[in-house]
């Protein structure tokens, strides 16, 4: 037998390195939760699992219909149906990951009002339920591809950091969103409504080609979007296009870094609150 | 500040000068302001001088609590109600961190502040296990090897690959309870857990309790049965007003409590809004004892209580209990005992009266239990204790107080046969 650790209850807050550490301690709860997430949601449900591919191939296929066959828009090189569904899953990892998050430390306040756990475990445990959704959107990407016969290149290694990149960055949304929604119901109203409005401003049904055309000018702006980076790298692994605008990335990137150590910060300040205020 | 733990702490747990306050307007039930209110107020502030600098106030749910408990105590924490019980083992649990002061605590901590933590009523019996004890603080490997004991103990076997929302409240709660009696930590701590499940259940639970002491675990459990403490506890910590006024062995404390927390003698009782009102769907009003006449050995005993429902109410039944001051159990009256439950509209008043026939309790004083359950187990509302009930000997001069040797004396025949 070792010697039995100590618990130390005082009204410090907990420092970022026992963060780290309670992540290795925590994490088959971690995964558990993961778990209860994807298993939950599609119980009683007629197609089940289907609906993870269903949903953003059904808005692949009426974006590539409007925007490809009528509209004619260019899409880097790329059939609009696969240029499309690539932006859709992407996106679909950074939106329902952060969907899932905001309102998720609400929806368990009774379990966190009972038993203690590092409180960043469950909106993480959302977020990391998109994974699983984003996998197997993946695999379909891939069969796309296929039946489309287009050549995977070496730019495929883009596809981990793209995702990465994705993941971390709707984790701290995700976090600091949820901590805040735990006093004020009305952030994961406001994420909703964001989600929506940065949609339209990221390269997700059109691409950023169509604003080079017209006024390349403005074209930094659009790269001040966090997420429009991580879509261009993810769409890079696919299509190994010349589109990639270096620049442009960096930019985001950037923007990315300053995000996440915000929101981390954000939820480090309002975790020891959360209970008592939510 | 650095919390290095003090060299001289060899027991299990060490608590020093424990506070915890919580701004006035959130309170404890957390009244929540909206957005806009904090606006408004904020902007109201800016316009009236008066009130700048002005701090708002602070509620002390506890308020410098220091204690120190060794291994192998069972020690029962009391205090009536607000008197930060509850707030005491959820710092200790690290659920809310406290304002003021530390503690530390030795080995592994298991929390049990709520039966059924963690479950989920979509899974089944057999993911809700492994969900719920490694929320609770097991590892895959731990549940994995005591899984057939907790099922076996749980007995609900049959069940187990059932979502648990399909199986009755009692056989979801006692699967919660085999997960939590499974914890196997060095300390645990149990908020009136103790207080649902049949009594044949709840035996099990206190020798599994007793079982952990006795391997030199410490337990630490809130509760408002005074039998149970009385019983089963050596040392008993009481809380008053966030302030730990009592501390030591159950005889000496538990006269205190009842003293501090005994109503006096009355027949018309006016109760305050049933904090879990929102939850339960159903608070007590008003309760009258009696009719308001004296309550007098052989004669008739009539409880008579206004509630009100907030949400529609199945399979209701109240109940009354009389005890004794030390908090043993002498005769109750179960609604459903004839085997009829209660269905009820929400949103209405209603009134229900209870009467025993005769009552046998020998003349004394004793206290009154009301309370309200779903099913067997799930507590609606209740007010342990809530009216000190006087029992005069009858009238006529029919009772002879010298031989008032036990509690009661029923009605009774006797002969005297020669042989």
């Amino acid at each position: 037998m070792h010697e039995p650790s100590i618990t130390i209850v005082s009204p410090e807050k907990t420092s970022l390195t026992q963060m780290g550490r309670d992540f290795f301690r925590y994490r088959d709860l971690l995964f558990l939760l993961i778990w209860r997430e994807v298993s939950v949601r599609y119980k009683q449900t007629a197609v089940g699992i289907f609906w993870v591919v269903l949903q953003p191939m059904l808005s692949a296929i009426i974006f590539a219909v409007v925007f490809g066959l009528f509209v004619k828009l260019p899409s880097e090189g790329l059939p609009y149906l696969v240029f499309a569904y690539s932006g859709t899953i992407i996106w679909g990892l950074f939106a329902q990951g952060i969907d899932r998050a905001s309102g998720s430390i609400v929806a368990d306040e009774q379990l966190i009002k009972r038993v203690y756990f590092p409180r960043w475990i469950i909106p993480m445990a959302s977020v990391g339920s998109t994974l699983i959704d984003f996998a197997i959107c993946t695999l379909v990407l891939v069969v796309i591809l296929l039946c489309y016969s287009i050549p995977l290149t070496w730019h495929l290694v883009f596809f981990l950091p793209a995702a990465i990149l994705v993941f971390l960055l709707a984790t701290a949304l995700g976090l600091a969103i949820a901590a805040l929604n735990a006093k004020y119901r009305d952030f994961r109203l406001l994420a909703a409504f964001g989600l929506q409005i940065f949609q339209f401003v990221s390269p997700v049904f059109y691409s950023f080609q169509n604003i080079a055309n017209v006024r390349p000018d403005l074209l930094w702006l659009m790269y001040l979007n966090p997420m429009a980076g991580p879509i261009e790298l993810f769409r890079l692994s696919v299509t190994g296009s010349s589109h990639f605008l270096m620049t442009g990335f960096a930019t985001s990137l950037a923007v990315d870094l300053i995000v996440i150590v915000l929101c981390v910060r954000t939820f480090h300040t309002l975790e020891d609150d959360i209970v008592d205020t939510i | 500040m650095t919390s290095s733990t003090p060299s001289d702490f060899s027991g299990s747990i060490l608590a020093e000068k424990l506070g915890k306050s919580y701004p006035m307007r959130l309170g404890v039930g957390s009244t929540q302001l909206k957005f806009n209110e904090v606006v408004t107020r904020q902007l109201a502030r800016c316009f009236s001088p008066g009130q700048w600098g002005q701090k708002q106030g602070y509620f002390w749910a506890l308020k410098d609590v220091s204690f120190e408990i060794h291994p192998g105590e069972l020690i029962g924490l009391v205090g009536s109600n607000g008197s930060g019980k509850s707030t005491l083992l959820k710092v200790l649990a690290k659920v809310t961190k406290p304002t003021t002061g530390r503690a530390f605590l030795r080995g592994r901590v298991g929390s049990l502040l709520e039966v059924g933590t963690g479950f989920h009523p979509e899974l089944t019996g057999f993911e809700n296990i492994y969900l719920s004890g490694t929320i609770l603080g097991m590892s895959r490997a731990e549940i994995a090897k005591n899984f057939d004991e907790i099922v076996a103990f749980s007995e609900i076997g049959p069940f187990l690959q059932i979502p648990i929302k399909r199986l009755s409240s009692g056989m979801a709660m006692r699967l919660a309870f085999s997960v939590a009696a499974h914890l196997n930590p060095d300390i645990l701590l149990i908020d009136e857990a103790l207080s649902v499940g049949d009594a044949g259940f709840q035996k099990k639970c206190i020798a599994k309790m007793q079982s952990f002491v006795a391997s030199g675990a410490t337990v630490l459990f809130v509760t408002h049965d005074i039998g149970l403490v009385n019983k089963w506890c050596k040392r008993v910590l009481l809380l008053d007003k966030g302030h730990l006024v009592e501390d030591g062995p159950a005889l000496s404390v538990i006269p205190k409590y009842l003293q501090a927390a005994n109503p006096v003698t009355t027949y018309r009782v006016q109760f305050e809004k049933n904090p879990l009102a929102e939850k339960t769907g159903l608070s007590l009003r008003e309760l009258v004892v009696n009719s308001g006449e004296a309550v007098r050995h052989g004669l008739p005993f009539r409880v008579d209580v206004a509630f009100e429902t907030l949400l529609p109410q199945q399979r209701l039944a109240f109940s009354i209990v009389l005890s004794s001051l030390d908090g043993t159990k002498l005769v109750s009256c179960d609604s459903d005992l004839p085997g009829e439950k209660i269905s009820l509209e929400a949103n209405r008043n209603y009134g229900i009266s209870i009467t025993m026939r005769r009552l046998d309790l020998s003349p004394g004083s004793y206290l009154l239990d009301v309370a309200f359950r779903q099913d067997d187990a799930i507590s609606l509302d209740q007010r342990p204790g809530c009216v000190r009930v006087e029992v005069l000997p009858p009238e006529d001069d029919s009772y002879s107080p010298n031989l008032a040797a036990s509690g009661t004396r029923p009605v009774f025949d006797w002969t005297l046969n020669p042989s």
